[in-house]
């Protein structure tokens, strides 16, 4: 099979196809999880931000404002540097979630100033959390 | 005299590079040129030539379109790409492990040609 047509062998050909298809798993599998880990972290935020605005941590107040910004900023750095499977019907999942999330986040945040306590603004967090672990399922599987 | 299956293996996909693009998209359907790239690993102009190779054969389809107003290409596999990836997987499985596999005969081969 060594010929100057072809460098392969059928080991070495067979061991490419596993790496790729290796290659692929990662990637498919990094959104997938950090979207996940962007659910959670929703949810500890929101879990916080009823502490604060009850009251009981309220030197955090102004950690509270800022993460939002800071976690945005880190997400797009991490989003840029690690490309995914990028397939149109991908791309298109990947805005509507963004869209659908950035809007819950919003009504969590008005939930969490309704009710000032760690316990239900967390609830409120996993309105969010929810879109994070469906987009989640989705990249995983698409 | 029956013939060794590597002479079967298909040449078009038989490259590091054409081979490498055409795994990827057997395993992921649908893909950005660019992430494609990072995934092969090689330069824009090395997959662009590939790829043609691979479209003139009818392996790979290549979409032109834009997302948030920005260009994108995207490659998918031909249904004569996966039929064609699935042969010469089938006649490596032959090659590496003879007895395992099942024999490799003309009337199994609807892949195109192994060579042109």
């Amino acid at each position: 099979l060594n010929t100057p047509e072809s460098s392969l062998d059928a080991a070495a050909a067979d061991a490419r196809i596993r790496r790729v298809e290796q290659v692929v798993s990662v990637r498919r599998h990094f959104r997938s999880r950090t979207v996940l880990l962007v659910g959670a972290v929703t949810i500890a935020y929101f879990a916080v931000m009823g502490a604060v605005t009850d009251g009981r941590a309220e030197p955090f107040s102004m950690i509270m404002t800022l993460f939002p910004v800071v976690a945005v900023v880190v997400l797009a750095g991490i989003w840029g540097q690690h490309r995914g499977l990028e397939s149109r019907r991908l791309v298109t999942l990947e805005y509507r979630l963004a869209g659908i999330f950035a809007v819950l986040v919003c009504v969590a945040g008005v939930l969490a100033t309704v009710l000032p306590h760690p316990w239900p603004a967390a609830l409120a967090g996993v309105l969010p959390a929810v879109v994070c672990l469906l987009g989640a399922w989705q990249l995983a599987h698409r | 005299v029956s013939e060794h299956p590597r002479v079967l293996l298909d040449e078009v996909i038989h490259s590091p590079v054409r081979l490498s693009i055409i795994a990827s998209l057997a395993r992921i359907g649908e893909i950005d040129f660019a992430a494609l790239r990072e995934i092969v690993d090689v330069s824009d102009s090395l997959l662009s030539k590939h790829l043609r190779q691979l479209e003139e054969r009818g392996y790979v389809r290549v979409r032109k379109g834009s997302v948030a107003r920005r260009a994108r290409t995207w490659l998918t596999l031909t249904d004569d790409g996966s039929t064609a990836f699935r042969h010469y997987r089938a006649v490596l499985a032959e090659i590496l492990d003879p007895s395992a596999a099942a024999p490799t005969t003309p009337s199994e081969q609807v892949a195109p040609q192994p060579s042109r």
